[in-house]
């Protein structure tokens, strides 16, 4: 408890800037709502728990009105750092949405506009769904996205899964109990299909060498596989739940993969994620 | 308090009347006891009272666990009944449960959701349309008045008419209700109407008056009511610092030695807890050894509360000192300080309610420092929720 308590004193320390939303032709701007950890939940109930989940920081609301009963609405939330931002735009994303140019990543999907830039989700949407709505849900969008500077492009641990036989939009960040492990932590994962087979392939960051060997050798032990943990040599495992795993650790990082059955195969493609 | 309870020493055949099903895995593995073995290995099933439900007598709460993944996994393992609620992870729980099943044949599981008693009928039906739409269901098999302390809780007719209501609709296959404390009058109020087919109780080895429900959960099973067990590991610690932990496995086959009790429902939260519980799935046996231990542990004061509320009539501000030792549970026993805040302002009470107090003529049966633990676990509700477990 008092570890939390230096926390909240250290919270309550944190001071913010507001966000100058911009303005557009045609619709007014409303007043900027401002929510903390502590109340997000009074703006988006249920969900609070996932953004808190990835870091989340505080959150500007802007309200914008054309008419009495036509509005549209920016959400820009502020997580920790960009990685965790990723990870809530990825959990919220659908694959299949019109994506744009727009951050580092966004779409738009019906009369609804998210997008990542920097440890900034910015969700823009309305009820309505015309045309003039559209074009100002996207020209708003802009504006914010020029708010945050030059995109920062997506986080580096993104960055480090290969592109080939890659299923697009999948990639996805978990801050914690990957594949429902309680050890696999931080992990960065996506989707990749090659001729029929479908597999995975993740990396996971850890504090330090022995960190990332302390989670593979949690994992042979919960597979009751009866070996010890190595620095730069893959493990095949049998994982009861998520089929046949392969990992690897090289100084702090872990990578491996889920789905591939041969071992070569398999290496090959995880050393390649830690180059 | 009676420390020796001869009820450590009763060894029982377990399995009672147990049906048993058989579950095949794709692997060898002497991971959870041999459940997974393989071959056939036995999963122990009951009959959930009369309602024709077959339930293993382990099943999964999901309380806590965000993971769909654990939830696959548990079909996996051969447990196949997951308790969720309402208010469960503001929602998500019944969310994630819902996209972790939708995959699986309805009748392929058993699915318990509990709502809390609200003013109208109306109200209670639209908060059943939203936890069926987030499970992606049609119905559930139990529907549970949540939280339930008296028979005039159980039988308020603004509610009775909106659990019947779910019956005829067909979004509910049979009636319950959960109950943290007065367990037997709830089990009696169950029995009394025509309308439940279950109740959720606490129950474990620590509670002073476990004889007491003993005796109606005899009376509930000679009439048909099944019984769900949770709060089984007794707090899952005995201390606040966690250096004296239950042994659960013992704990929970304590709870389950009588087949008058059909499954518990242990919170699981990721693949190591399931393996763990999945030991309990094909082999209830307590050994000598379990029963020493249990019976040690019931001589510490623990953190469970027995919820026998002998201390509230003490206490000059007439506090819901259950409530607020079962929310020191949660944050002590449990590791889940961000439930134990939320239960705290459910009983509005914000800062230290003891703080202007003088004195203190509470005295708790069990020896709690009843001021103290107040005290310390309001101060949880100044923490933003960031920072809660």
């Amino acid at each position: 408890m008092k570890k939390i308590f230096i926390l909240l004193v250290f919270y309550s320390a944190i001071s913010y800037g507001q966000i100058d939303f911009p303005e557009i032709d045609n619709w007014k701007k409303g007043k900027i709502e401002t929510y903390n950890s502590e109340n997000l939940w009074e703006c988006i109930n249920g969900a609070a728990d996932y953004y808190l989940n990835y870091g989340f920081e505080k959150l500007e609301v802007a309200e914008y009105l054309r008419t009495e009963d036509e509005y549209l609405k920016v959400e820009i939330y502020q997580h920790k750092d960009n990685l965790n931002t990723y990870g809530i735009y990825a959990y919220e994303r659908y694959p299949d949405a019109e994506f744009l140019n727009i951050g580092s990543e966004g779409y738009i999907n019906h009369s609804a506009l998210n997008f990542y830039t920097g440890n900034w989700y910015v969700k823009i949407h309305s009820h309505q769904s015309d045309d003039q709505t559209i074009e100002a849900i996207k020209l708003l969008a802009d504006k914010v996205s020029q708010l945050q500077g030059e995109s920062t492009g997506k986080p580096a641990a993104v960055q480090k899964l290969p592109e080939e036989h890659y299923k697009p939009y999948t990639t996805k960040y978990y801050p914690s109990n990957y594949m429902g492990l309680s050890f696999l932590n931080n992990v960065v994962a996506a989707d990749y299909e090659n001729d029929g087979q479908k597999y995975n392939l993740f990396i996971s960051e850890q504090e330090s060498p022995e960190d990332a060997l302390l989670v593979i050798q949690k994992y042979l032990d919960f597979s009751k596989t009866d070996l010890k943990a190595e620095a730069d040599k893959v493990f095949e495992i049998d994982d009861l739940f998520n089929g046949k795993v392969f990992l690897l650790a090289k100084d702090n990082v872990l990578s491996g993969s889920i789905g591939l059955d041969k071992k070569d195969e398999a290496s090959a493609i995880i050393n390649m994620l830690l180059e | 308090m009676n420390k020796l309870n001869r009820r450590f020493f009763l060894k029982t055949s377990a399995t009672g009347a147990a049906g048993i099903a058989f579950l095949t895995s794709s692997k060898a593995s002497d991971i959870a006891n041999a459940s997974l073995s393989g071959t056939k290995t036995q999963v122990i099933t009951r009959n959930l009272g009369n309602t024709g439900l077959k339930i293993p007598v382990v099943s999964m709460g999901c309380g806590r666990v965000d993971s769909p993944a654990v939830v696959k996994a548990a079909m996996k393992v051969g447990i196949n009944h997951f308790d969720t609620a309402y208010v469960y992870q503001q929602g998500n729980s019944e969310k994630m449960l819902g996209e972790a099943l939708k995959d699986f044949p309805r009748d392929s599981f058993t699915v318990g959701t509990k709502i809390k008693p609200v003013a109208t009928k109306e109200e209670f039906a639209t908060m059943l349309d939203e936890s069926l739409q987030r499970l992606q269901m049609d119905y559930v098999d139990i529907l549970y008045l949540h939280a339930i302390k008296s028979k005039e809780e159980a039988l308020n007719s603004e509610m009775v008419a909106a659990l019947k209501k779910a019956l005829e609709d067909g979004k509910a296959k049979y009636i319950g209700m959960s109950s943290h404390q007065n367990e037997p009058e709830v089990i009696q109020a169950a029995i009394d109407s025509d309308l439940y087919n279950v109740v959720l109780i606490s129950y474990n080895f620590k509670q002073e008056h476990a004889k007491e429900i003993e005796e109606k959960l005899l009376e509930a099973k000679k009439r048909g009511i099944g019984i769900v067990a949770m709060k089984v590991m007794a707090g899952g610690f005995l201390d606040k610092d966690k250096t004296k932990p239950v042994n659960y496995k013992a704990a929970m086959k304590w709870a389950l030695r009588e087949d008058s009790v059909c499954t518990a429902i242990p919170s699981i939260l990721n693949l190591e807890h399931l393996m763990d519980n999945a030991q309990v799935l094909t082999d209830l046996s307590l050994s000598d050894e379990d029963l020493k231990e249990l019976e040690l542990a019931s001589a510490e004061t623990g953190l469970y509360c027995n919820g026998c509320e002998e201390c509230t009539t003490k206490c000059v501000k007439n506090l819901p000192i259950p409530d607020l030792m079962r929310a020191y549970m949660y944050a002590y026993g449990y590791g889940h300080s961000s439930k134990a805040k939320k239960l705290i302002a459910e009983l509005q009470l914000n800062d230290n309610p003891c703080a202007d107090c003088t004195s203190c003529e509470v005295k708790c049966v069990k020896g709690f420092n009843v001021s103290e633990k107040i005290a310390d676990i309001s101060s949880v509700t100044q923490v933003p929720d960031a920072f809660l477990s």
